[in-house]
């Protein structure tokens, strides 16, 4: 599963353009995505993915193992558990609430951030144990040595196919460049560490990641 | 006792804790300022399948009536009529409930007479008998205030400042019911809390989880995805003007001001060790928890007992001004014995199943066993209320009030002379209602010894009228009317009989 996702993600990137409508190569170069002009849907209809869909989705694009993607005091399940109802879940046998609530809560903002923030330091955690088998950030996790100057963007790239299945745009590169100038500042040597999980947490909690 | 407290001008200049409609869209309350400074609390405690009157404050001695051996009347000596006002008193004893094999011997003597003083009755003849049905009327007085339940109006008039003002701590119960009222701003309506133990860890984003140990880089990820990753995102930009997205960052938008009030460590009720290990991920515990988790020390256990301690942090650390808990419809024991090996231990069986409705099983167990668990919760809520000061010499439990909603009453006829018998719905009963705020130490309206059927009373004056029965909306009005609610143009009838003169 792993190989394929660069292959949907450049698929998904075909389409992108169109909605879904193909186009065939001797169609007149495009500009680049973020500066196409957007059409603004009329009709709205979004949904939340909810916790389960969230976390499968994220656990996946992570490679790591659903149950090891979050847990509450390393016990209770994130999604599953402890904030289910918050992220749109049902749970008829103990708490007789057989319908999704209505409206999401604070919780539910809170709930997503902590799943993703969970999830990519888990991520990172073990990509900078062994960089050689890093699957994320192999361009930042080189044993204290100092990353190249590309690495910032190698490594935008790379949460974007895997976690949007699609290429970032220079937009989304730039701007996780500046996070990363900014973190590196801000936490010294433990830049290139904490700059690997919280570029996975914004881009992981993007209204994109979340709503479909 | 430290609160959370959000000023109005706090929230219009951006330099206060910002909550509710200022930050969900909402058109802000109808509170006075006054009402603002001092709120008043309103705890719904859901009694949930029918609490019957004449099992609890109106039972009726067999000496008292005609139809002794057929109505469910009680032996003289197992009523007594301890508190002020005649409100009465049920002791019984049982080897089993229908067929739990557990013993009770159950006495609402102490309560009453301890908490006679702030304890109402309220007869009244409501209009279901089907459950969900008669909960939510229960909480909306049958529509009467454009269908707003009483949690909402409550949350409308204090607590445009707070935090959550309205939370829903018992989940499948329509005592939680959402009003039909959609003009009320985001704020009013109920926050619904699955678990109290655990549920304070979505009031923080980060905090406790690999990774949240740098607060100041976790905001700098979020400011850079709010402020140029989403926005640059050609999936956002589509759905710029979705309704469910503009939610989203109006909900976003609220994290910093709960991270603020560090709601995460202030419910915290669970204790730091093994099972929550706290400490281990920068938690702690609130400061008043050991309080709490002592006058409520089967938090783990009980459900309902978790639901108070939860409720009464929300409540005096400033986070909400109604709350609503009650017993479920679960079976909660705490299995110390292979069922059906012998007698379940004292203390092993927490919440009979259906609550109150297991009375179609066994009436007289099941009454007895839930009055005395209602009466239970609401004697450590008010203990903890009355020690705790909100302020200007009042204490919280000063201006609180309990209310024990209930979706009917249950048929009033057994077998002749049976002790153990099953009863069906019965739209006739009341309600009882704990508060310095309300009439307290008071019977409205009384029961017919021979009917078991209860009657009415004068609005204004609070006398009783056998000629009259009182109407849902009624109590509605009479609720809010001790509350303080400004019920301006509501068209809901005056009871001055419900409110302390």
């Amino acid at each position: 599963m792993t190989i394929l996702l660069p292959i949907l993600a450049a698929a998904a990137v075909a389409a992108s353009g169109s909605f879904g409508c193909s186009k065939s190569d001797d169609e007149a170069p495009k500009p680049a995505p973020s500066a196409s002009p957007v059409a603004v849907s009329t009709q709205n209809r979004l949904k939340f993915k909810g916790g389960e869909r969230y976390s499968a989705d994220l656990a996946e694009a992570l490679a790591i193992p659903r149950g090891e993607l979050c847990k509450e005091l390393s016990a209770y399940d994130c999604a599953d558990v402890v904030h289910k109802i918050a992220l749109g879940g049902i749970e008829p046998y103990q708490q007789t609430i057989y319908r999704p609530l209505p409206d999401r809560s604070v919780a539910s903002a809170n709930a997503v951030d902590r799943i993703a923030l969970s999830g990519c330091e888990s991520r990172a955690a073990k990509d900078f144990a062994d960089g050689a088998k890093a699957v994320l950030f192999g361009e930042l996790a080189l044993g204290g040595a100092a990353p190249g100057k590309d690495a910032p963007a190698a490594v935008a790239k790379r949460l974007y196919l895997r976690l949007m299945r699609r290429e970032a745009t220079p937009e989304e590169i730039a701007a996780l460049g500046d996070l990363y100038a900014d973190i590196a500042a801000a936490a010294g040597a433990e830049g290139p560490r904490r700059f690997a999980t919280l570029a996975c947490f914004a881009v992981a909690t993007t209204e994109e990641a979340l709503f479909y | 006792m430290q609160s959370i407290r959000i000023s109005r001008r706090g929230l219009l200049t951006g330099t206060s804790i910002a909550f509710g409609a200022s930050l969900l869209g909402g058109t802000g309350g109808i509170g006075r300022a006054e009402d603002a400074k001092k709120p008043r609390f309103l705890i719904v405690l859901g009694a949930n399948g029918g609490a019957s009157l004449i099992d609890g404050p109106l039972a009726i001695r067999a000496s008292e009536s005609t139809n002794a051996a057929t109505l469910n009347t009680y032996a003289d000596a197992q009523v007594t009529a301890p508190g002020p006002g005649g409100i009465r008193a049920v002791a019984y004893d049982a080897s089993k409930i229908g067929p739990i094999p557990y013993a009770i011997a159950t006495k609402q003597e102490d309560f009453v007479k301890r908490r006679g003083k702030d304890m109402m009755v309220v007869t009244a003849t409501t209009t279901s008998v089907n459950h969900n049905v008669a909960q939510r009327r229960s909480v909306t007085g049958n529509e009467a205030w454009l269908g707003r339940t009483l949690q909402e109006a409550v949350a409308m008039q204090y607590g445009a400042g707070m935090a959550l003002p309205n939370v829903h701590l018992v989940t499948g119960s329509e005592f939680t019911s959402r009003g039909s009222d959609a003009s009320l701003p985001a704020y009013a309506y109920g926050e619904t809390v699955a678990d109290p133990l655990l549920w304070p860890l979505g009031l923080h984003g980060f905090r406790g989880i690999p990774g949240g140990d740098r607060p100041d880089l976790v905001a700098k990820a979020r400011a850079m995805r709010d402020g140029r990753l989403s926005k640059a995102s050609r999936f956002s930009q589509t759905f710029d003007n979705a309704p469910a997205l503009k939610k989203w960052r109006a909900l976003r938008g609220s994290q910093g001001a709960f991270e603020s009030a560090d709601l995460i460590s202030k419910l915290m009720i669970v204790a730091d060790g093994d099972k929550y290990p706290l400490s281990k991920h920068g938690l702690v515990s609130s400061p008043t928890a050991d309080k709490v988790r002592s006058r409520f020390p089967d938090y783990q256990k009980d459900p309902l007992e978790a639901q108070a301690a939860l409720a009464y942090l929300l409540i005096t650390q400033g986070v909400s001004c109604t709350v609503t808990l009650g017993a479920n419809a679960n079976f909660v024991y705490t299995g110390d014995k292979p069922y059906g090996s012998g007698g379940l231990s004292d203390g092993a069986v927490k919440n009979l199943p259906i609550a109150f409705d297991y009375s179609h099983t066994s009436h007289r167990g099941a009454q007895a066993f839930m009055w005395e668990r209602m009466y239970r919760i609401a004697d450590g809520l008010i203990e903890l209320l009355s020690g705790t000061e909100l302020g200007g010499g009042e204490s919280y439990w000063d201006r609180s009030m309990i209310y024990v909603a209930t979706d009917f009453g249950r048929t009033k006829t057994r077998p002749a002379n049976a002790e153990d018998f099953g009863t069906g719905h019965d739209l006739n009963n009341g309600a009882v209602v704990l508060s310095p705020l309300a009439k307290g130490g008071t019977i409205l309206g009384g029961v017919d010894p021979s009917a078991g059927l209860t009657y009415g009373f004068d609005l204004a004056s609070g006398a009783p009228d056998k000629g009259r029965t009182t109407a849902e909306k009624e109590v509605y009005a009479g609720i809010l009317g001790a509350m303080g609610v400004d019920t301006t143009g509501s068209g809901l009838p005056d009871v001055p009989a419900m409110r302390k003169t």
